[in-house]
């Protein structure tokens, strides 16, 4: 039976052994991943050629549902980037306080958070650690701010990308995964706003982190609960934003320094504030959302059996409502900021072809890791082998399985680099494991995101991008040992509270 | 950045989009999946020697 479970777990184990022992890439390991996948699902688990082929017909469409956000989630942050949004925002957000620990509360904090909602990538550390080092702090402490400050907001940044993966590789919907998410990533984020403190070598500031905390998770919350939660993690961020100035403001600690004009302060937000205009009004106009909502993909898939006699059942693939979804709302926002921008001046010549390539090159890597880890799990599903591995992780668990599922999250996303290859990686697992045991999925899929989120600011590639960008590359060790001192008490305390959310749940 | 490995990235990329997308079709028409099954796992190949 070990044998067996060691065998489907054969993929998953693979792609840890090349990224963190051979430090090969995501989109090189998640290739692998599913070559490997695929030998044991026909040569182990007997699935034959329709087996298979139904599993990457069924992975097309989970993938494209990820990958649409993923594409054009960037655009947009390329868009914004070019009109000289983000460099103004870090140019002008600095000057607003000369207290240490506000400082670390609004950049380390607040603006790590809104540029996760948009941007994710990396861009938070890379953006804010060489802003803190600016302000004086040291380079270990530049990047360990940021990077335990945005980790609350990682599953509903990237405008949504890695709850779109939990989604998609799950198969709940959104509706009942959006609450047990957001109200956890929220307990998270008054963690974060502490950690990001105390690593600051502040003591925690129970008034700050308690109002600014509670109006960047209330608006998490009801976002993700409203159903526009692709601008969940963003509107969080842009609300901590407010709160935090507006506290900054009555502490009176203002820095002298050059002030950035407002006319710049407001074409670098216009592209967010026309991303909340574009999606409230799909939202919430029933003609025009009816209208979007003509065009669906969608296909029917037989049942297939494997040589071992496990069988998926005939079902629709997934439907992708193309003019509606989120990446579509993306896209119609990114054209709009660009032609606002234009207008306005705000680009230079080249800008539209700059911006098309650097998104094509931006998102490639990552591309390549959720086609092909997408196809990975199909193809275990499809083959038994997440039936297998759920099977094992239930029996050696038990009814302690809710306090591992942060920690598997965090596992997946330490080693892809990625909350959302972690969703797509073991969003399916847990929920089979949860079924397998009786509890309620959604809870544990919380758990697994929130761990995912916590797990992918450790990950080496993130320490990397972070300490060279606040000029740290030789201290990456010292910032991950510092990074962990804070996660692993988060992680526990996860699992706690994801126990406790079932144990109140009643699952 | 490589200008070349991004093709070769772009083009594994492609093809194992095209391949699985294509599968809909075969599994309908009852013929071809076996050449799309393989068309993704050289798209995987390419990744790995690209990536």
């Amino acid at each position: 039976m070990l044998l067996l479970w060691l065998l489907a777990a054969l993929p998953i184990l693979l792609i840890a052994f090349l990224i963190l022992g051979l430090g090969w890439s995501a989109s090189r390991a998640g290739p692998a991943g599913w070559l490997a996948a695929a030998a044991v699902a026909w040569l182990g688990f007997g699935a034959g050629t329709q087996v298979l082929a139904v599993s990457q017909a069924k992975a097309f469409f989970l993938a494209l549902d990820v990958l649409l956000i993923v594409w054009a989630a960037y655009a947009l942050y390329r868009v914004v980037d070019e009109g000289g949004g983000v460099a103004a925002l870090a140019q002008a957000i600095p000057g607003l306080t000369s207290d240490r620990g506000s400082q670390a509360l609004l950049i380390g904090w607040a603006f790590a958070s809104f540029l996760q909602g948009v941007g994710g990538f990396g861009v938070p550390v890379v953006v804010t650690a060489p802003i803190l080092v600016g302000l004086g702090f040291d380079p270990v402490t530049a990047v360990v701010v940021p990077s335990l400050g945005h980790a609350w907001s990682v599953t509903f940044g990237s405008l949504g990308s890695s709850f779109q993966a939990l989604t998609t590789a799950s198969g709940l919907a959104t509706t009942a995964l959006a609450a047990p998410s957001a109200v956890l990533l929220g307990l998270l984020c008054f963690a974060s706003g502490a950690t990001a403190l105390l690593a600051a070598g502040e003591r925690v500031r129970p008034l700050h982190v308690g109002i600014m905390g509670s109006a960047m998770a209330a608006t998490q919350v009801a976002l993700a609960v409203g159903g526009v939660w692709h601008i969940a993690g963003f509107g969080g961020g842009l609300v901590g934003l407010a709160v935090g100035y507006l506290l900054v403001r009555r502490d009176g600690r203002q820095r002298s320094g050059a002030t950035v004009p407002a006319r710049r302060l407001a074409l670098a937000v216009v592209g967010y504030l026309l991303l909340v205009v574009v999606t409230f009004t799909v939202q919430f106009l029933p003609p025009l959302r009816s209208a979007l909502g003509s065009v669906v993909l969608q296909a029917a898939f037989p049942a297939v059996e494997t040589g071992g006699g496990f069988v998926t059942s005939a079902e629709s693939g997934k439907a992708l409502v193309l003019l509606r979804h989120a990446g579509a709302i993306l896209l119609y926002t990114s054209a709009l900021a660009y032609a606002v921008l234009r207008l306005a001046g705000a680009t230079s010549p080249g800008a539209l072809r700059r911006i098309a390539s650097d998104t094509g090159r931006g998102v490639l890597g990552s591309s390549l890791a959720i086609a092909s880890m997408t196809g990975m799990v199909a193809i275990m599903s499809h083959a038994g082998m997440t039936d297998v591995l759920a099977r094992g992780l239930a029996r050696a668990a038990g009814q302690a399985f809710p306090l591992m599922a942060p920690w598997i999250g965090a596992l997946g996303a330490f080693v892809s680099g990625s909350n959302t290859s972690s969703n797509l990686l073991f969003g399916l697992l847990q929920r089979r494991t949860a079924e397998v045991l009786g509890l309620a999925a959604a809870w544990v899929l919380a758990g697994q995101t929130a761990g995912g989120a916590l797990g992918s600011v450790l990950s080496p590639t993130k320490v990397s991008v972070g300490a060279a960008a606040a000029s740290a590359g030789e201290f990456e060790g010292r910032i991950l040992r510092r990074l962990l001192r804070y996660a692993v008490p988060l992680l526990l305390i996860l699992g706690v509270l994801t126990w406790l959310s079932l144990k109140a749940a009643g699952g | 950045m490589n200008p070349a490995r991004d093709r070769m990235r772009m083009l594994a990329l492609v093809l194992a989009l095209t391949a699985s997308a294509l599968e809909t079709p075969a599994l309908a028409a009852g013929a071809g999946r076996e050449v799309l099954l393989l068309g993704i796992a050289a798209a995987m190949v390419l990744a790995i020697l690209f990536g």
